[in-house]
């Protein structure tokens, strides 16, 4: 059982990675109920943004982070403003906003694909150097996997709390119960999607930009993720934050510890790594389709901002 | 009256006759124009142009624009009305993108000889298709032997196949002196058929061996690097000397780059010597300079078919830079090579008919020597023979890293030479 504690801290330091590039997707959901599929994308964004500042300051992780968060931001303000507006002003159903989201995730990708090639950077490493800090159970902690933990969490609870108790996260919550009413209130509503998407967009560029450093960057970055990113939020019910951080620790440790277990105890490949949380998504929609997730109730909290403002 | 009426009619007959005489002597002196009209053929190349593998899929894919333009340039100098035409499709590195670009390009473009694709699983993904339709499909690296079938449509006078880069790595791992090895590798057919040759001679000569096999085109490995972490760990600790502790990687590309930096950070990979396969000499990762460190760290060692310096090699190289900007990556010589061979067969056969081509595209190669700086010798299967590899290892010089040669190891004669280590 030498293997064990080694393998649980692995373990949690993935489910910090699943957790920050996930917890957008969640916010997405939560407020305009869009299974973004162009979400995937603001990771790349990060990820390229981390690339090309790290050449002019390397190493240099909180500026890096936040650029990642501005251009992924103002990335995902575009796509609302020129696809997703657009067809919401039209009432197209769900379905179609699901394509769009499809469309948007392609051609943004291809555009990337486009520059990176034009650039010579369709494959290429940022100038972040990952650092052994301690060796605990004979598992590197590094110096990235601390800030991805760290910066993962804190987004996390601060996105719990601004939800909780600040005017625009309770006029998020507002809207995300019924925007008809919402905007009966006094709500508006487009200022308050606009700082979803800016939020959404940012996280999954922050994402992006912690990855950068393990990962060599590519235009499919962020697609290669996009089934774990849903595996995900599946597993928290889709709109908790909660469920998020219980669904990136199912993930991180489906992958990490599980499959050690299986590989050491029965042998089993590390080819069939994916299989695990495949599987278990298919259990989980089986068993309890809602997720693992602690949801709140948005209806009360549309009642309690109508009563307090 | 009657003079009048005479002169009036030979004027007219003399103007019809003059008009015909003209007419037809306009047709007699016309001058001659030429009759001979542009025959066009086109060469097909399939790469992945984007994932994992795209910058050697674009630096293929340019090496044969390079050898179509130049040829281009020397049938309009001498005044030939042939000329070559390149159609480039991207198969994102997979067997079943490699069948749609093959697909698309024999239905649209009617393309009767392909360079490519790269790996040996995506030219498995064509083969069918490809022995159906009688394409001539030229893979300049993909050397799995799973592809060595005789009567094919797959012709491979590039890169040396697998049996023998399997044997030059078991060799050379065993030169090291190396007793204990884990072996990681990519799980797709060409990497299957390397580790599986590898670890059969290793295990021949009393090595222990561990292999594990990774998933291809994940975005992360650190279980696979944490693996083959605890398996050294446990050499380490059952008394084994590092010195005779070996980790072998069978892949490449962004994959490596991720491995490498996971290992970067772990204290036993980081301990003991690292082998590894040819296509690890890659751009990508030597100007990464944090796995390039940990790559010259570990004395990363790879077994690499043998491209001796030969004048086209250095031409193709000067003019492969001076039209992209960047040097060639590793063994698009191949690439380039395959390409004049597809067209000198083409040439020589005055038909670019798939059913023609795959008799005289062996002829050719038997006879051709290019910029891969060695000879070509095509065996019942369509596969080259001839096939001497350097160890190269991987090392800081004063800009950057790269890999130096170390020893040579000869296909024919199954000897390894070592000049350092």
């Amino acid at each position: 059982m030498g293997w064990l504690p080694g393998s649980i801290l692995r373990s949690i330091f993935e489910s910090g990675i699943f957790l920050m590039i996930s917890i957008g997707l969640t916010l997405t959901l939560s407020v305009i109920k869009l299974p973004n599929f162009a979400h995937a994308e603001f990771l790349t964004i990060g990820a390229y943004t981390s690339l090309v500042i790290s050449q002019v300051l390397p190493n240099n992780l909180v500026v890096i982070i936040l650029a990642s968060f501005l251009a992924a931001a103002i990335l995902a303000l575009a796509v609302h403003n020129t696809v997703f507006k657009p067809l919401i002003n039209r009432k197209s159903s769900a379905y179609i906003l699901v394509l769009a989201s499809f469309a948007a995730a392609q051609f943004i990708r291809y555009s990337v694909f486009v520059a990176g090639s034009l650039g010579g950077v369709l494959s290429a490493h940022p100038r972040i150097t990952v650092t052994p800090i301690v060796y605990i159970a004979g598992q590197a902690i590094t110096n990235i996997y601390l800030a991805t933990l760290i910066v993962a969490l804190s987004s996390t609870i601060l996105l719990s709390l601004f939800f909780k108790y600040t005017l625009i996260g309770k006029c998020m919550r507002a809207v995300s119960s019924n925007t008809t009413l919402a905007q009966l209130s006094g709500i508006k509503i487009e200022n308050i999607v606009s700082a979803m998407w800016i939020l959404a967009g940012g996280l999954g560029g922050v994402g992006g930009a912690l990855l950068s450093p393990y990962v060599t960057v590519t235009p499919a970055l962020g697609f290669n993720l996009l089934l774990e990113i849903f595996a995900v939020v599946i597993f928290g019910g889709l709109t908790s934050f909660v469920g998020t951080i219980i669904g990136s620790l199912i993930m991180g440790f489906a992958e990490n510890t599980f499959m050690d277990f299986l590989n050491i105890y029965f042998g089993v490949p590390y080819t069939y790594t994916q299989l695990i949380p495949f599987s278990l998504i298919i259990i989980v929609l089986l068993v309890k389709p809602t997720g693992f997730g602690v949801s709140y109730s948005a209806n009360k909290a549309l009642r309690r901002f109508l009563k307090e403002n | 009256m009657a003079f009048t009426k005479f002169a009036v009619g030979l004027l007219v007959i003399g103007l019809i006759v003059g008009g015909i005489a003209g007419f037809g002597a306009s047709f007699a002196l016309q001058r001659p124009t030429s009759t001979k009209a542009t025959t066009t053929y086109t060469i097909g190349v399939i790469m992945p142009l984007s994932g994992t593998l795209a910058s050697f899929g674009v630096s293929f894919a340019n090496s044969v624009k390079l050898a179509v333009n130049e040829m281009n340039a020397n049938l309009s100098a001498i005044g030939s009305p042939i000329r070559f035409n390149v159609v480039v499709a991207d198969d994102g590195g997979t067997p079943n993108g490699a069948l749609n670009a093959l697909q698309s390009m024999y239905q649209s473009n009617s393309v009767q000889i392909v360079i490519g694709p790269l790996t040996s699983a995506e030219v498995l993904g064509l083969r069918d298709y490809a022995d159906t339709n009688h394409i001539v499909i030229l893979p300049p690296a993909a050397t799995a032997t799973s592809l060595r079938i005789a009567g094919d449509y797959i012709l491979r006078p590039g890169q040396p196949g697998d049996q023998f880069e399997g044997s030059a790595l078991a060799q050379t791992i065993l030169g090291f002196g190396e007793k204990y090895v884990v072996y990681i590798y990519r799980g797709d057919t060409s990497e299957i058929g390397t580790y599986n040759i590898t670890s059969s001679i290793l295990k021949q000569h009393g090595v222990n061996v561990v292999g594990i096999e990774y998933t291809p085109a994940q975005s992360d490995y650190s279980n696979v690097v944490a693996s083959a972490s605890s398996d050294v760990a446990s050499y380490i600790s059952s008394g084994a000397p590092r010195s005779q502790i070996a980790v072998v990687l069978g892949g490449y590309g962004t994959e490596a780059a991720n491995m490498f930096t996971h290992a970067s950070s772990d204290q036993y990979l980081s301990s003991v010597r690292w082998f590894g396969i040819e296509a690890l000499n890659d751009n990508s990762l030597l100007t990464d300079s944090q796995v390039a460190s940990f790559m010259a760290k570990v004395n990363l060692t790879i077994t690499a078919p043998q491209t001796s310096i030969s004048p086209q090699g250095i031409n193709f190289a000067e003019a492969y830079a001076a039209a992209y900007g960047s040097p060639p990556e590793p063994y698009s010589n191949y690439a380039y090579d395959n390409a004049w061979i597809a067209m000198l067969s083409i040439l020589v056969a005055g038909t670019d008919n798939g059913q023609t081509l795959i008799k005289m595209v062996p002829l050719v190669a038997d006879h051709y020597f290019g910029a891969s700086g060695t000879g070509i010798y095509l065996d019942q299967y369509g596969d080259q023979t001839i096939a001497y590899y350097n160890v190269e290892k991987c090392v800081q010089l004063n800009q950057g890293y790269n890999f130096t040669v170390i020893g040579e190891y000869n296909g024919g004669t199954n000897q390894l030479t070592l000049n350092t280590k």
